[in-house]
């Protein structure tokens, strides 16, 4: 694992306000690792903590654990603490500079930041105060434009590799992430230097919020409609002597001119520049789909403790400076990864109490044999293996609960026959991955049982114009990533811009002519996303999940982190949507990310289609009509449109008496 | 008819937690006795049970009678309730889910609504039922007695107010006019602008998926109904042979002495039929002529205590009424998980599910004009929906004509949450045949349909 992408302690430090109490943390740490640095030092000093802004009553953070929690739980009230360190699980939720529920594991912290962990205020007492230190960090960044010759979603292994090629190939690039660095999970924080990319839009912080591709019968019938809708908008509005821009609010409706610069589709783009900061259209002529994975979170009695993360999440957390140094972690789940991360973990000074390794000794063998075949791939698990010499690894191993009072003390270990307690401070479990797919289900792309994306052998999904490269399109680690984004790339990059509708026609390698893309280049390319799908395939096979780990939950545990329902709810019910509507599972901010791909390993349910917006967006980013000429912060906190004769009240008016 | 002034439901309810206060006074308890005569009704109802209530029962020695309901939405499941507490064996079935259309589409709100005196009878009547049933609803119905601030933005709007204040209490339920300090008491994050408005104490917002569940479920009646979800109703046939819906024709020559709806494996005979399945009704009975009307909501995270009441702009009942437009009317409604639910527009746009970006911005410009503060509030999911409209804008409640043995339920548009309860005792009146608790005329069909109200 690479260890270049720590913070260095030499980054300048940056000072803020969390709950009351003053600290200092270092540059480029993330808001989530910062109350985690924060409850480190209340721990470990005995000066009393300054006070003055106003807190909530209780000690939001715990002093003496070595987990400090976030929020209470919806309905149990308990203690919740990070889990996925990626803004999947949005248990990491905290008020920021006044405003609430801002997941805080994906925000860099700024200087002068207030941060809560219990909000002081409710939200309709709060000032619409600007928020210096958002705006701030955001002061510099790159304008977002109204179109993208290719836009890649997603700047991991796979987007990037994709952007740099099409770049590489004269297409004109825009690079989106939800992170502020480009890297993904893998090379997260943007010191690897293939996350540098010339020539090409990058745009961090930047989360997708809906999008529609512009093909399929109803889409053309529904750009009719909207277009006849339009004309008779236009209609009015010119009678009196309206905008017909305004009329139509921030995201413009499809319309027939879009063809013209071959237009294939809409990506509406949130980026929080400020408490006021409007959704983007942009609109694509091919658009890549590099979302990646999340970790799969197996539900077992006393997952939801604070002390229970993610494998990757931990990993992902301490990225972004949370403290591991000191602590007792056990390291559980399947998979390559929890070697690495454990790596990881001790480098930065934690103490690796045990790896558990749920697939049987067998398997490893198989799978040991089977890695003769990737040299490369030996070398790194043979470095890890003499790295970890001295700690316990464990196959046939799995943690069957998760133990402690308000925060993790312990943890349940069994091997199928006898089990027994170990104390640690944290758990990092890494069941695998699943593919992060709600974008491409939103385009209506066609996905496997397993949740990727089908793809064809140019990586096109079945939605014309949309391409899917890395774990979206199944899972297999960064070598398939990489391959895949550069055969996308590659092939983007050898369509000549402005032509159209007829890119589908250069699709193919013999087709592809390009004076900075040779030919020669293909077979290379599909070669290596050959080799690396069979090693996909091996470790599918060697670390398919024990069929043990889908009885861990009882009645009582929780399934739906967001919602608090418990697996006794639900388990009964016939189907995802049945249980919802019962339940409320899959209803919470995280919108069944973590609940769905649970439940389908627990019960074999497929989750709802997702509904936008992909990521939580703040009301303000849909108006009030953001084509007008921006208001002044001042009459946009009190719209001036409960005046006669401005616009949605005119309109309701109007409409009534007719 | 009469709405006994204690059945509008205590207006008390505690701000700090969103527990649902007691039942209103009027709550039929264990100590209160009904009489079996006719002349009780209309005046204080038990909740339904086993004991011979003051509503009209199945009576005969033979075998119960056996009544299918089409569609599990809240409309269906509550006629399906009602005809069991009235003794009957009901069978339910819907192509989807429990409560998994409009029912779990909308907003889920309980109001008061006098637009006329005839609107005023089923729509109080069924809030007098609800006023019964909701202490029986388990907590996952989330019910919140929240009340209903209705804001004037003007002048205009507070006369609006006070006709309608005017109008409820009439009826004999709580209502108020507020002027706009007592708006900004009330409600701190309202724009400073508004006028003032009128309040509705006994108002009320739950969750009706979950209602649903219960009515058909685990009710003390539930035991005479058996639900079949998943399962698609293809047509429905009347006693005497007419048909309706696909392929009702290919039906055997011989004509059946009961009604009979047909699955995808073939016939089934029941006493009745009733068909509620909103949307979905107009491939039954396409001379109801039900059409889609879409709506957008969007739902944010939870922040507790944001909003007390359920706020809708005056001119809402308006906007509700006019024709084929599309309109945008301010509906924000504080949820009892501490979410907020951003409300309303309505267009006929077929079953297209997609978010119109345009009109779902002017939705929520409208609810920023009007509840400033939400602006920080972040939006968890936004999501569409659609209303079974009937070409009147009145439910459909009665036999169908020609056809012996089928009955509709439906077409209740915004309000089938609202009227669920009195449509299901006045269908159950009227397939019992004996007297109904309020005048059927007009909704039932039979007069419409000639009108041409199709």
């Amino acid at each position: 694992m690479d260890r270049r992408d720590r913070l260095p302690a030499d980054h300048a430090p940056v000072s803020l306000v969390i709950d009351g109490v003053a600290l200092e943390v270092p540059e480029g740490t993330t808001v989530a690792a910062a109350v985690a640095l924060a409850a480190e030092s209340l721990r470990s000093s005995t000066v009393p903590a300054p006070s003055g802004v106003p807190t909530a009553p209780a000690r939001p953070l715990a002093p003496t654990g070595a987990a400090p929690w976030f929020r209470r739980s919806a309905r149990r009230d308990e203690p919740r603490s990070a889990l996925c360190g990626m803004g999947v699980c949005h248990e990491c939720r905290l008020t920021i500079d006044g405003v609430h529920q801002v997941r805080s594991c994906l925000l860099p912290v700024a200087s002068g930041m207030v941060v809560e962990t219990t909000p002081s205020s409710s939200p309709a007492s709060l000032p619409s105060r600007a928020s210096s230190s958002v705006r701030a960090a955001t002061l510099s960044l790159p304008a977002i434009p109204e179109f993208a010759d290719v836009l890649v979603v997603g700047a991991g292994p796979a987007g990037l590799a994709a952007a740099a090629r099409a770049a590489r190939g004269g297409r004109s690039v825009v690079l989106v992430d939800e992170n502020a660095d480009a890297g993904g999970q893998v090379w997260r924080g943007g010191a690897d230097p293939r996350t540098r990319l010339a020539g090409v839009l990058h745009l961090g912080r930047t989360a997708v919020v809906d999008a529609r591709a512009d093909d399929g019968i109803g889409q053309r019938d529904e750009r009719r409609r909207e277009a006849d809708r339009g004309a008779d908008r236009d209609r009015n509005a010119r009678s009196d002597g309206g905008s017909v821009d305004g009329d139509r609010g921030g995201a413009r409706p499809l319309s027939e001119d879009r063809s013209a610069d071959g237009t294939r589709g809409t990506v509406v783009l949130f980026r929080p520049e400020g408490p006021d900061a409007p959704l983007r259209e942009v609109r694509y002529r091919d658009l890549v789909l590099a979302t990646g994975a999340r970790e799969l979170f197996l539900p077992f009695p006393g997952w939801t403790l604070p002390g229970v993360f993610g494998a990757g999440g931990l990993q992902a957390l301490a990225k972004s400076g949370w403290p591991v140094a000191g602590r007792r972690i056990v390291v559980a789940g399947t998979g390559p990864l929890l070697l690495a991360v454990a790596a990881f973990l001790r480098a930065g000074g934690a103490e690796i109490v045990t790896i558990l390794e749920q697939a049987p000794r067998q398997r490893l063998a198989t799978f040991a044999f089977g890695l003769l075949r990737y040299p490369e791939k030996w070398g790194q698990a043979a470095a890890l293996r003499a790295e970890l010499a001295s700690v316990p690894y464990r196959p046939g191993h799995w943690v069957l609960a998760a133990e402690g009072n308000g925060q993790l003390e312990a943890v349940q270990i069994t091997d199928g026959k006898t089990r027994w307690r170990e104390r640690c401070d944290a758990l990092a479990l890494g069941y695998g991955l699943v593919p992060s797919n709600e974008l491409a289900r939103l385009l209506g792309c066609a996905t496997r049982a397993d949740g990727s994306v089908v793809v064809d052998e140019d990586q096109a999904t079945s939605v014309a114009g949309v391409w899917a490269a890395g774990e979206v399109a199944g899972i297999g680690g960064e070598g398939l990533s990489l391959a895949q984004g550069e055969i996308v790339g590659a092939l983007l990059g050898a369509q000549r811009p402005g032509t159209g509708r007829d890119v589908g026609g250069a699709r193919s390698p013999q087709h592809a002519a390009s004076p900075t893309e040779s030919r020669d280049a293909w077979p290379d390319l599909r070669a290596a996303r050959a080799r690396a799908e069979r090693f996909a395939c091996l470790l599918r096979d060697s670390f398919a999940l024990r069929p043990e780990l889908r009885a861990l939950p009882d009645d009582g545990t929780i399934v739906c982190r967001c919602e608090d329902v418990t697996w006794g709810e639900i388990a009964g019910e016939p189907g995802w949507r049945d249980a919802k509507l019962v339940s409320r599972v899959g209803m919470g901010p995280c919108q069944g990310r973590v609940c769905g791909a649970a439940l389908r390993v627990l019960a074999e349910w497929e989750a709802d289609v997702p509904r936008p917006p992909i990521s939580p967006v703040p009301v303000s980013a849909w108006g009030p009509v953001p084509r007008l000429a921006v208001p002044s912060d001042a009459s946009r906190d009190t719209p001036g449109m409960l005046d006669r004769g401005t616009q949605p009240r005119e309109e309701s008016k109007c409409v009534g008496r007719e | 008819m009469t709405v006994a002034a204690t059945a509008a439901p205590d207006i008390s309810r505690p701000t700090a937690s969103r527990t649902v206060p007691d039942l209103p006074a009027a709550r039929g308890s264990a100590s209160r006795t009904v009489s079996d005569s006719p002349a009780a009704r209309g005046s204080v109802s038990p909740s339904v049970s086993d004991s011979p209530g003051p509503r009209p029962r199945f009576f005969g020695s033979r075998p119960r009678p056996e009544i299918a309901v089409v569609g599990a939405g809240i409309v269906g499941a509550a006629v399906a309730w009602e005809l069991a507490g009235r003794g009957a064996r009901v069978a339910v079935y819907d192509a989807g889910e429990l409560g998994g259309g409009a029912t779990a589409e909308g907003m889920g709100h309980l109001l008061f609504l006098a637009e006329s005196p005839a609107q005023f009878e089923l729509i109080g009547r069924s809030m007098q039922r609800w006023g019964e049933l909701v202490p029986e609803l388990p907590p996952g119905c989330e019910v919140d007695r929240c009340g209903t601030l209705w804001l004037a933005a003007d002048d205009e709007d507070l006369e609006v107010a006070r006709a309608k204040t005017r109008a409820l209490r009439s009826f004999g339920v709580e209502a108020e006019v507020v002027d706009a300090p007592q708006l900004r008491t009330l409600e701190p994050a309202l724009a400073p602008g508004l006028v003032g408005g009128m309040r509705v104490p006994a108002d009320a917002v739950l969750y009706p998926p979950r209602v649903v569940r219960y009515l058909l479920e685990e009710s003390p009646v539930a035991r005479r109904i058996t639900v079949h979800t998943h399962t698609e109703v293809q047509a429905v046939h009347g006693a005497d042979g007419g048909d309706h819906g696909d392929g009702g024709a290919s039906a055997s020559g011989s004509l059946a002495s009961r009604a009979r709806l047909r699955l995808a494996d073939g016939w089934r005979e029941f006493d009745g039929v009733v068909v509620a399945s909103g949307v979905g009704s107009a491939r039954l009975l396409p001379a109801s002529g039900i059409q889609p009307r879409k709506g957008h909501l969007a739902i944010t995270d939870r922040y507790p205590g944001f909003l007390r009441h359920q706020v809708v702009e005056l001119a809402y009942v308006r906007n509700t009424q006019m024709g084929q437009g599309d309109t945008v009317s301010m509906n924000v409604q504080p949820r009892s998980t501490g979410q907020v639910l951003i409300g309303s527009c309505r267009q006929f746009a077929g079953l297209d599910r997609r978010v119109d970006p345009v009109i779902l911005a002017k939705m929520i410009a409208k609810a920023r004009a009007y509840v400033p503060a939400i602006a920080t509030l972040q939006i968890v999911r936004i999501w569409t929906g659609f209303r079974p409209a009937s070409p009147d804008d009145r439910p459909w409640i009665g036999a169908w004509p020609g056809s012996p043995g089928i009955w509709i339920a439906t077409g209740h548009e915004g309000l089938g949450i609202t009227s669920a309860l009195g449509t299901a005792e006045l269908l159950a009146d009227l397939v019992v045949g004996r007297g109904t608790q309020v005048s059927p005329d007009l909704y039932r069909p039979a007069a419409r349909l000639a009108r041409g109200a199709a």
